[in-house]
Parts: structure tokens; sequence; C-alpha cells
């Protein structure tokens, strides 16, 4: 008993000391800390991979690069030069600073790439265009167990529509005949409903974008008579951003092409009303989407 | 010289919690307090005096800091002893509960803390007697997050720091 | 909910599409390859800590990689997109880590949409090894940016008063951590009370409330030195600092006898200025990111609002209308909204709102027994804030910890600590 107190006295004895002794040096109890540099370098586009083992049909459609572009594209760009998608290379770089420069350098990346461990290849020719949409549509097709001549049921969602736009089909009836069939012919209302319903399925619009509004994509599709895409969707106009192309407008532009690649073919339109839909434009609105 | 000792005091303090974790602290603790147990009583204006024949802290409402009669009557033994020793000097701590943002209860503190020094200069103390400090939502002395505690929570605590007993 | 069908024939059919899905991205995160079996722990780690980053998000579903059908990957051939697109992924990031001769370490990253058969971005890294963290988060960050458009934010740190000990005598000390909770290091010993830290814009230095001698005041830190100073000869207790953005100013208030008002020093000139002068308490100043404009909160009207002012102090109104109190307003890196602390009926909220006041634009993110003390991430997308549940009558129970919520009010999440935290401040982008 007596041992354990004198051991709790000197244990309370040492904790005091421990206190009093930290007391002069409180600010130089910080930890060592220490920012550790990085360098970058951008790496090429799909020209530096080599495509091995691949058929050429799965070859990459070459899209436009278009994150330098300083201009909204209001037309598909051509294929961009080779030296658009080349690293930026440059040795010497400082930390980070890189990280946020947008100007490509081209001229010194062709110098500098030599050493990138990375075999340089021209970009390939294009591959022929539609192959590769193809193989998607046969891919989603697969996945997709509905039949392939029937339209896909919306039973509900393309009822409600209906009944909100009652007026409208009721002031229509006379000229445009509803169901009638042949060349030429509109789409019904469902039909409609049930591609707009089909390609809102597959979009994930940009939410919590301060300006949702400048974020508005209009493409331009075009369709085969199996409902599968002829060609990539063609950006018709996109951003209405005075301050021109940024991140925010590429990535609304990337979400609204991939949705509808990922939803094609659009195989439950009505094959004799094909005329009618071969050339579809969508726009894009997230401006409802937004928390705010 | 007076605050590096009192930050002593709250590092030996803060020892003595750590040790609190110790088992066999019972032992030592009941040794610690039978030494400040003194027959004669606590000396004439020490903070043990302040505390048993005073009255060392005041109660306020959520979010005020006017006097109630309560805490008028204890300032003003407060007054009468500083008058009684005339060489001792306070701080007065102003604290609140836990029910508001950390920034504004640090300026509520200051408030409450400032209206102890204000009546208690206005009963003629020496207002260089009396320094004032907010410890905001940061000091509780009670520690249950309910009314009781809360309002336990929200006071002035006046401690001797300086005079005949130090 | 527009349709507008063809009114003639030769015009192409046209649809707006303005509702979509709002669920996570799914995006694939294999592991970064490597030849030596370092690299491939290297390269795993850094994959694991990427689908961490962009899973708390709340942006990204990282996939399982058990449903990976393509597995052995070189990273300079082109993925099998089909492989990809079978298991319903949209995007796929590879990776390469690799241990150069002259130690340092490589990482290369490409990020390719599946959708389209695309690279979408590709880069790569030098630096130590035992740095991989950080060239993960920002590999993150540019997956993040690419992908949503947004600047990433994964590359930031958080600074944060670390608690312990009992309730009564609690321990308050800075501590300095990266975003996602790894890192952690202390920038005070603890013994003095240190309360509300805020970075510089360079995240270089941080202002925070020391209770050194048992005196309240605003400190100055170096976070790499360690150095500080005190902000200011000022009376009486400073607190509530906060930088100005250009870094060239401290904003903070001043209690001189029970009124706490508003000032800002200069730190070159050290001229100190006084913004209000108003017997009520004004405190929590926070600037416009544009400099303009300073937000703060007052009780002038009787209780805790929150009020707009130009940055010399002139034409103040007031922006917070609701029921309630409202507590420290802090403006968005993007400028457009406030958040801020709301208190009603007991509970406490963090909330958001347009800096013109217009009270149809707040909207209320969390709620709890007490939330307090919102940061922004630098992109002005996601905040972080400490929540504290109630003690038991004996003191226990309770914790308090850092959280963080989307702008959005969704992907509510804790933030790991080791015990408890307070008062977190998120760094700007680290240059």
């Amino acid at each position: 008993m007596r041992f354990g107190f004198f051991l709790s006295v000197l244990a309370h004895v040492a904790i005091v000391m421990a206190a009093v002794v930290t007391l002069p040096s409180m600010f130089d109890g910080a930890e060592e800390f220490q920012m550790l540099p990085v360098e970058i370098l951008e790496i090429g586009s799909e020209t530096n991979v080599r495509a091995a083992a691949l058929k050429i049909a799965e070859a990459p459609e070459p899209e436009p690069v278009k994150e330098e572009e300083p201009k909204f594209a209001e037309a598909p760009p051509p294929p961009p030069p080779p030296a658009m998608n080349e690293p930026v290379a440059d040795d010497a770089m400082p930390a980070l600073a890189k990280a946020s420069d947008p100007k490509p350098k081209p001229k010194k990346a062709e110098k500098t790439s030599v050493k990138n461990t990375m075999p340089r290849r021209k970009p390939k020719p294009p591959a022929p265009q539609s192959k590769d949409e193809l193989d998607l549509g046969e891919l989603q097709a697969l996945l997709d167990k509905a039949p392939k001549d029937e339209p896909k049921p919306q039973p509900q969602q393309s009822d409600d529509a209906l009944d909100s736009l009652d007026d409208f089909l009721a002031e229509d009836q006379a000229d445009l005949p509803r169901r009638a069939i042949g060349l030429g012919d509109g789409l019904t209302i469902s039909e409609v409903d049930a591609l707009r319903q089909e390609m809102q399925k597959c979009w994930r619009p940009p939410t919590g974008a301060a300006n949702p509004e400048e974020l508005i994509v209009e493409l331009r599709i075009f369709l085969k008579e199996d409902g599968s895409l002829v060609r990539a969707p063609r950006i018709e106009r996109s951003g209405t951003s005075t301050f021109g192309k940024n991140s925010f407008t590429m990535a609304a532009e990337e979400a609204a092409r991939r949705a509808v690649v990922m939803c094609a073919p659009y195989d439950f339109l009505p094959a004799d009303k094909y005329e009618r839909w071969k050339e579809v434009t969508v726009t894009f609105d997230p401006a409802s989407m937004v928390g705010y | 010289m007076r605050m590096l000792r009192l930050s002593k005091i709250a590092g030996l303090a803060v020892g003595a919690l750590l040790l609190a974790a110790c088992s066999g602290y019972n032992g030592t603790s009941s040794v610690a307090s039978d030494s400040y147990a003194d027959p004669s009583g606590p000396v004439a204006g020490s903070q043990e005096d302040l505390e048993a024949n005073v009255g060392d802290r005041i109660y306020f409402a959520f979010d005020r800091y006017d006097l109630n009669d309560a805490a008028q009557a204890t300032l003003r033994r407060q007054g009468a002893w500083m008058k009684m020793h005339p060489s001792v000097t306070v701080l007065v701590a102003g604290n609140c509960d836990e029910r508001g943002t950390r920034e504004y209860n640090l300026a509520l503190g200051a408030r409450r803390a400032n209206s102890a020094k204000d009546f208690l200069t206005s009963l003629g103390v020496d207002p260089a007697r009396v320094s004032t400090i907010s410890y905001g939502k940061e000091r509780p002395t009670c520690m249950g997050s309910n009314e009781e505690c809360w309002a336990l929570n929200r006071n002035d605590i006046t401690s001797v720091t300086g005079g005949p007993a130090s | 909910m527009r349709i507008s069908a063809p009114a003639r024939a030769e015009e192409p059919l046209h649809i707006v599409i303005d509702q979509g899905k709002v669920e996570p991205l799914p995006i694939a995160l294999p592991g970064f390859i490597g030849k030596s079996q370092a690299e491939r722990d290297t390269g795993t780690n850094i994959a694991k800590v990427i689908s961490d980053d962009l899973e708390r998000s709340g942006l990204f579903r990282a996939l399982d990689p058990r449903s990976f059908i393509e597995r052995s990957m070189d990273f300079d051939t082109l993925p099998r997109f089909n492989d990809w697109r079978i298991i319903n992924t949209e995007a796929l990031v590879t990776g390469q880590a690799v241990i150069q001769d002259d130690g340092r370490l490589r990482v290369e990253f490409r990020l390719w949409d599946v959708v389209r058969n695309q690279q979408l971005r590709g880069k790569k890294y030098y630096t130590t090894p035992e740095n991989w963290r950080r060239i993960a988060h920002l590999v993150s960050d540019e997956i993040y940016t690419r992908l949503t458009g947004e600047t990433g934010y994964f590359d930031t740190r958080v600074v944060f008063v670390q608690e312990s000990g009992s309730k009564i005598a609690r321990r308050k000390r800075l501590a300095i951590m990266d975003q996602d909770g790894a890192n952690v290091s202390f920038l005070t010993d603890g013994f003095d009370m240190a309360l509300t830290p805020r970075f510089s814009p360079t995240a270089q230095e941080v202002t925070y409330l020391s209770y050194f001698n048992n005196k309240p005041r605003v400190y100055l830190l170096n976070i790499e030195s360690g150095q500080q100073e005190v902000v200011g000869d000022f009376p009486g207790m400073t607190f509530a600092p906060r930088f100005s953005p250009d870094g060239g100013k401290i904003i903070m208030s001043l209690d001189t006898r029970g009124n706490s008002d508003i000032y800002v020093m200069d730190l070159r000139n050290r001229r100190q200025t006084r913004l209000t002068e108003h017997p009520a308490i004004d405190t929590a100043p926070s600037y416009a990111p544009d400099s303009r404009a300073i937000s703060f909160e007052s009780d002038r009207s009787g209780r805790q609002q929150l009020y707009v002012m130009r940055s010399d102090g002139t034409d103040i109104r007031r922006i917070s209308w609701g029921e309630g109190r409202y507590a420290t307003p802090v403006w968005s890196p993007r400028g457009d909204l406030i958040a801020f602390t709301k208190m009603l009926r007991g509970r406490f909220y963090i909330g958001v709102m347009r800096p013109d006041g217009d009270p149809k634009t707040e909207r209320l993110l969390t709620e709890s027994f007490l939330d307090e003390g919102p940061t922004w991430a630098p992109n002005g997308r996601v905040l972080m804030f400490f929540r504290q549940t109630p003690n038991r009558r004996d003191g226990s129970g309770g914790t308090v910890r850092l959280w963080s919520v989307d702008l959005t009010g969704y992907n509510l999440r804790e933030v790991p600590t080791l015990g408890d935290a307070s008062d977190p401040a998120w760094s700007p982008l680290i240059k």
C-alpha cells in the first residue's frame, strides 16, 4: 500500500512537472508539416494508345477533342490535328503549375514526347463510322429483353401525358390524324413521349451547377430504321454562356451525348413512320433539375 | 506574472484531471481535500472565503445578460466584500450554455461579464480591480444536455486573482 | 414536360428532355497496374483513394471490382469497351504506377468514356513514393472535373479543432488533415484553448482564436514554420477572424466592455479599421469572394440575424427574414450563396440562401440537436460543419464530429476523425 502510494505521488509529481514544463513552449508543439511537390504532365488522347489485339471495328470513332477549344462548336469540328492530343510534356515543369495551364503546347510536345514511354502513333484512319455504333446497338439489344419490334411499354407516363395534353390533341385532331399510317405522317404524342421517356432514363443532368440555364444542350441525332444510331449525335447548340465553353458546358455536352448513345437503339419507334424520326433534335435542359 | 501563474494553476488542474482516470486516485484525492479542510474556516479575502460566505456566481436567462434580483443581491455582497478587502482583485468570467453558436456565445459571455463589472463599479468598486473574460460555451460547469444544466451554465463566475490570500 | 410535335414534315422531330436521373454515375476503377509488388500495392492504394473520393462526393458509384470482366489490362492498350459497357459502367479509369530508377514515383491515368469509346483525360504525375495519396486526390480532381464540370476539391485540407478530455475541462487543439480525414497532424499543443481556425487564401496560414495567457486574442499561424503572432493590438477580446479573399486583411470582432463590433486589420500596414458601430453584438464576418461585401450576424433586431454590408461598413442590409435565429454566415467561393447556422425551436440547421436576402431562396440542408459552423469546399458545391449530439445527465454519450453535405442537401456523411472534432475550415485549392 505504502509503495503504491509512493508511486502515485511520484506519478502526480511527474505530471505536474510535465504540465509546468510544457507551459513556456506553448507554440512549438506543432508537428512537422510539409507540402510535397508533384509534377504533372498531360497524357495524350487515344492516339497514343495501341489498339493491340483489337479489331479495327472496335477502334473508337474519333470524337472531336473539344477540351482546349475556345469557342462553341456549332457543328462537330473535324478530327483534331494529332498535336492536340499529344502529351504536353515539359520535364522541368514546376510542381502543379501545369495542372491549370489550359494551353496545349503542341510543338514542344512533339519534341519531348520522344522520350515518352508510350509509342506515338498516327491517328488511325476513321473506322467505318457506323460500325462502332452498330456494335453498341447490338449490345444494347442483347441487354434489352424487350421484343424488338414492339414499342416498349410506357403506359403510365404516356397516359398521364396524354391526359394533360387533351386540349392540345383536340385542337390538332382536325388536321393531324393521330393514328394514321403512312410516310410523312406525324408521330402520335404517345410515340414522341415514349422517345422522350427513354432518353430521360439515360440522362444524368448536371445538378448543383451555379447557372444551369447555361447548360442547355441541343443534339441532332440520326437514326437507322432499326432505331440504332447512324453516327454519333451532333451538337447543334450548347450553352448560352457569354463566357464561352468551360468545363461545365463540356460536361453537359458529354452527358447529353452519352444519354443518346446509351439509350440506343430506339427500336420502339414505328417503322412505318421512319421518315418522321430518322432525324431528331433533342434539347437537354437541366434547369429544372437543379436544387434551386 | 499573475496570468502566468493562473495558467500554471490551470495546468495543474489539467494534470489532476488526467490523473482522475488513474485507478487509485480516490485515496490521494481525499488526502488532498483534507488539506483544504481548515477548522478555522477560509482565509478572509480568499477565493474560498468568496465562495463560502459571499457567492462567486450569478445566473442569467437564455440569451440574456441583464441582472435579475438574485444576481444583483450576490453582486452587492461581492461589492461589499471587495470594499472589505481593498487589495483583492477579481476576474469575472462570462459563460453560456451550449444552445448557441460559438462566436455569438463568446460575445454574449463578454456581455454577461461586463454586466457584473458595471454593477460592481456602480457600487463604488474601482474598475481596475475587476477584469473580465468570456469563455462563451467552452467552459460548462454542468455536463448534461438538459435545461437544468443549461441554466447552471449561463453564468458569471468570479474568481480572486490577487489580494491578501495570494 | 414540354413536347413539340412537328408541324411540318420537313422539320426534324424535336423533343425536349428536362427530367433525368439523379443517381450517381457508375465508374469502374481497377487497381492501377504495376510491375513490381511495391508498384502494384501503390497502384491498388491509389485506386482505392480515388474510388473513396468519388464515392464520397455522392456523384459517383464505384463499381465492385469483382464484376469486372476485363482483368489484365495494359495501360497503353485500348480497353475492351464492350466488356465495360456490359457491366453498366459509363466511365472507366485505368492507370499505372511506376517506381523509376531515380526513385521517384510516376503515376499515369486515363479516363475513358465507355459509352462513346473515347479517352476523356490522361495525365501523368511524378513525385516521391510516400506522396502517392496526394496524387490519388489530384487524379480524383481530374475525373470529377471532367465528368461533372465542377472544379475538383479532393486535393484540399481541412483545419479543425481536435477535442479531448472531459466535457468540463475540454482540451482543444488545432489540427490539420486531408479532406478525406487522412494525414492528421497537430498545429498547437493543446495547452491553451484554440477555436475557430480559418485558412488564408494560400492555405499557408491559419488565423484562429487562442486563449494564450488566458487572454482570448486572434492569432496568425504559419503552418509550415509553426511561427505565430497576435493579430493587432486591441484592448479587449478579439475573435471570429477570417481572411479577406486576397489574404491581405483579417476581419474579426472586437469586444470592448461587453460590446462586439467588427474590425478589419490590414496585415501589410497594420492599420485597424472599425466597420460597425452598434451596441448590439456584431460578429462572424465573412467576405464575399469579390471582396466588395461582407456578411455578418448581429442581434440588433433583438435576436441573431444575418446582414450584408459593403466592405467599408456602409449600406447595412438585413438578409434573413425567416423564423428563428440565424448565425455564422459564410459566403460561398462561387459567390452565389451564403451558408449559415439556423436555430429554431430548439433545433439547429445548416442552410443556404442567396445574398440578396430573398426569403424564397432559403434552403435548409441539415437538422439536428446541434449543427453549427458551415465551411465551403473551394468549388462551392459541398459544405462541412460540426454536429454535436446531446450528453447524458452525467456528461457521457455526447459526441462532436465533422460532417459534410452536398449543396443539394443530399449525401450527408460523417468525416472520419480520431475522436471529437469541431470548427472545420476547408482550405482553398492548394496551388
